[in-house]
């Protein structure tokens, strides 16, 4: 119990005086933890989705579509099979275009008549459900038509203001909704609805078809009774074809299927580098924590006490980190999920196998990324530690040798980065992941652009799109916990160098110098990162893609200097501050 | 003065072992020797030291800057392990201890006092009395109750919600040794205790120590003043890491009381 408090006291206290820290690890482990948790919860929330809507709608089990003129037989036949629970009145449609501002779509429109049916009753999300003259959308659809209540649509040749929107799940959302299409390939599509005399009457020339909506006493025997009870007896002479409910989950989950590893690829590059964000966080708080173990040791704690006292901050918010990151991912899920909102889509809680591993990557990315300093601090000395908490660095001859004619700056900037070589990769490690987003965003645009030109699909125009959203997504998350990690890289590099930084201002390098060393340490691996990161970006797109159009070697030529600009900005600015310090001041500083 | 807030004693800690302790020495140090390698050159840290501390003795350790003084000390209180020799403390040989056992018995019958204070910056002078406590597995409750008794021994019952940052030099000393008392050691080790202090401070806790030379509480102080030395009862001298005098001056009580300005 004592131990607990003492641990309590500790980590608020710490938190308390150094809040920034604290932000910086929960964004850096947060946005990890955010993307795994959307890339494992997508596929529940279009499940979850679909059946959520199915029961608000008394979604059918199995929709027949038949080319059927006169379908009351075959619903009759049906409705005496063995299995079935209900069947719905035949629903005429047809497959046609619809216009609204300025955009030309697939649709199929479907007859209804004002009271609900026995099964499939689309739930009406705005406005009102069908009525002479005025036409209801499906939400999804309405969506990428960019159409309101109130707005007008052109089907066929005719003009229907959209007196509603609904859902429902008696097929996939847009752009599979397009049922009213007969035998051969289908363009997909949206759904649209309209009285059964309005439906008739704009068919026209166009042939009708029918829907069959069956409730099974077994929803789950679907496929067994497609194939065994639905003879060609009970079809008849005209062509029928069935869905089962199960296959409308499916064609709702292509679209993740074709994100999928830009989410799974982003979530490794985020958490590589929140690596980085960690170990330059243990690296700044390293001497305090020297101290701070050298104190508890004197005062009787076992190398083991420490050990915990010191993980224990770091565990916390690894767990603070990933609540908050299920969170926003299980928040965030639903609208990538459903994009096109075609499903009744509420972020519920996330399933025990999401929280068990969102947090074992926290725990592993913190204790990756603290451990070794802090087994190092539980490991040292406490007599030197308390004597002297800087962290010695070790002697290297050889490069000392080989960088000895180096102009100054260049050659504090090679010493401090061998010096710490391990955080040298790390940072290259950390550009590295930021190039290879880059590059992949820069390349998929470019391939995007040679698709759209050979000509694409309703489904790869929305699967691009997605793609499109999805990869700038990550690749901001990227970028702003690379922006992070370089000025908290610098910074830490500045603390840990202070004493040595200081005595080479005593000897009269000016801020400039120490500044432009710092910047060198940061830049010598930034260059290593981007070398590695561009390849890695072009080989990992070409094989999760079926397009792959690679940049101009000039775009290239311009991003790569571009990030090594913004890396020494950003370094430059915390060893800036470190210079405005009195030398003097900081060789008598104590632990930072 | 008296020793308040006694409490149950366990392992090493001065109450739990007192018939032990009497029976011999607190702390010996037989043929102790510390080696420090610098570069291609070793540094002779301590030589050879014998030593026997009895209870209830005040003993100071003096000489110049680097002659050994700090690493003598810290070989007696388990933070570094000599190269060659054996440290008894209360009857136990300490020196062959892992890591784990010595974080033990510092924990329970050894208190330190540093010349830089080591107190923890985010937490209160309270707090800081109560970490060996909550450390060695008290409850809260108890170690609050402690650190309330000790803070007020040492004078500073009203500043123990204060952070060290807002404490002078003197009352941050005074803070660590309560500290250094709060789980009742066998032997409390000052290093340097009043270098970093101011007259005034340093009469403060010579005055401290004094009242716990009273409670029969062993010290062992290593200083280079030789006023605070003469307030012992016994002086050693260390030159080149060996001891070179071992003297025990009689007047040690009144150098204390014409230091504190006690006596004329």
């Amino acid at each position: 119990m004592g131990r607990l408090l003492l641990v309590w006291r500790l980590v608020t206290r710490d938190l308390r005086r150094r809040p920034g820290e604290a932000v910086v690890f929960l964004v850096a482990v947060t946005a990890a933890t955010a993307s795994l948790t959307l890339g494992m919860t997508t596929d529940n929330a279009v499940a979850a989705g679909y059946l959520k809507t199915r029961e608000a709608t008394a979604g059918p089990d199995i929709t027949a579509v038949t080319t059927d003129p006169d379908p009351a037989a075959l619903a009759r036949r049906i409705a005496h099979a063995p299995g079935v629970d209900t069947v719905a009145d035949p629903v005429p449609g047809f497959s046609t275009t619809v216009r609204a501002h300025g955009r030309t779509e697939h649709t199929a429109v479907e007859g209804r008549e004002r009271t609900p049916s026995a099964v499939d009753r689309p739930l009406v999300t705005s406005g009102t459900w069908v009525r002479d003259g005025g036409a209801v959308v499906e939400r999804g659809f309405a969506q990428a038509l960019g159409v309101r209540v109130g707005d007008r649509v052109t089907i066929g040749e005719r003009r229907y203001p959209v007196v509603g929107t609904a859902i429902s799940a008696a097929t996939a959302v847009y752009p599979w909704g397009n049922w009213a299409e007969g035998p051969g390939p289908s363009d997909g599509g949206g759904r649209i609805w309209l009285t059964t005399d309005d439906a008739r009457a704009a068919a026209g020339a166009e042939s009708v078809l029918h829907l069959l909506n069956i409730k099974l006493s077994d929803p789950d025997a679907t496929s067994r009774w497609q194939h065994t009870v639905l003879t060609d007896d009970i079809r008849g002479r005209y062509w029928v074809n069935t869905h089962a409910w199960q296959t409308f989950v499916d064609g709702d989950t292509r679209l993740l299927r074709a994100v999928r590893p830009t989410l799974v690829i982003g979530g490794w590059l985020l958490a590589a580098a929140a690596l980085v964000t960690l170990a330059s966080f243990a690296a700044v708080r390293a001497p305090r924590d020297h101290r701070r173990a050298a104190l508890f040791k004197a005062v009787g704690a076992t190398p083991r006490t420490v050990a915990a006292l010191l993980l224990a901050q770091y565990l916390l918010l690894a767990v603070a980190a990933t609540a908050a990151g299920v969170t926003a991912g299980c928040l965030t899920a639903p609208a990538l999920a459903d994009p096109g909102a075609g499903l009744l889509n509420e972020a519920g809680p996330p399933a025990t196998g999401i929280v068990v591993a969102a947090t074992l990557l926290a725990v592993l990315v913190a204790l990756a990324g603290t451990l070794g300093p802090v087994l190092r601090t539980v490991r040292s000395g406490t007599v030197d530690s308390l004597a002297d908490p800087a962290h010695l660095s070790p002697h290297r001859p050889r490069s000392a040798a080989l960088t000895a004619h180096l102009p100054p700056a260049l050659l504090i900037g090679v010493r401090l980065i061998a010096r710490r070589p391990g955080r040298a990769v790390l940072s290259a490690v950390g550009t590295a992941a930021t190039t290879v987003m880059v590059t992949g965003l820069l390349t998929f645009r470019v391939s995007l652009e040679a698709e759209t030109a050979r000509g694409t699909s309703t489904f790869e125009d929305s699967r691009n799109a997605l793609t499109g959203q999805v990869m700038l997504g990550v690749t901001v998350a990227l970028v702003t916990l690379s922006v992070l990690n370089a000025v908290f890289v610098s910074w830490s590099t500045a603390v840990q160098a202070r004493r040595a930084l200081a005595v080479t201002r005593t000897l009269g390098a000016t801020p400039g110098q120490v500044v432009a060393a710092l910047c060198t340490a940061q830049l010598l691996p930034a260059v290593g990162g981007i070398a590695v990161g561009i390849p890695l970006g072009l080989g990992l797109f070409a094989l999760f893609s079926a397009v792959v159009v690679i940049p101009p070697v000039s775009w290239f030529a311009a991003a790569a200097p571009a990030v090594l600009l913004a890396v020494a900005a950003l370094a430059a600015l915390p060893a800036w501050l470190h210079t405005r310090s009195p030398a003097g001041r900081l060789l008598d500083a104590g632990p930072a | 003065m008296t020793v308040r807030g006694g409490r149950r004693g366990r392992g090493l800690s001065r109450r739990g072992d007192r018939g032990d302790v009497a029976a011999g020495p607190v702390l010996r140090a037989v043929g102790l020797s510390r080696v420090y390698q610098q570069g291609d050159s070793t540094v002779l840290a301590v030589d050879r030291v014998d030593l026997d501390v009895p209870s209830g003795q005040t003993l100071a350790v003096t000489g110049p800057s680097g002659c050994g003084k700090s690493t003598l000390l810290h070989l007696l209180g388990g933070l570094d392990r000599p190269d060659e020799g054996e440290v008894w403390l209360g009857g136990q040989r300490i020196d062959l201890l892992g890591e784990r056992a010595l974080a033990r018995l510092r924990r329970r019958a050894v208190g330190f006092v540093h010349q830089d204070f080591h107190l923890m910056d985010e937490l209160t002078a309270a707090e800081n009395v109560e970490l060996p406590a909550l450390l060695a597995g008290d409850s809260p409750r108890t170690a609050r109750r402690r650190a309330a008794a000790l803070l007020d021994r040492v004078g500073l019952a009203d500043r123990g919600r204060h952070l060290p940052s807002r404490l002078s030099g003197g009352q941050r000393q005074r803070v660590a040794i309560a500290r250094a008392l709060v789980n009742e050691p066998l032997v409390v080790l000052a290093d340097e205790p009043t270098g970093n202090l101011d007259t005034t401070a340093t009469h403060d806790v010579l005055r401290l120590f004094a009242e716990l030379r009273g409670t029969g509480q062993t010290l062992v102080l290593v200083t280079h003043d030789e006023r605070v030395a003469a307030t012992a009862d016994r002086l050693i001298s260390l030159r080149d890491g060996a001891t070179s005098e071992d003297t025990s001056p009689a007047s040690g009580g009144s150098q204390l009381g014409a230091l504190l300005g006690w006596e004329e």
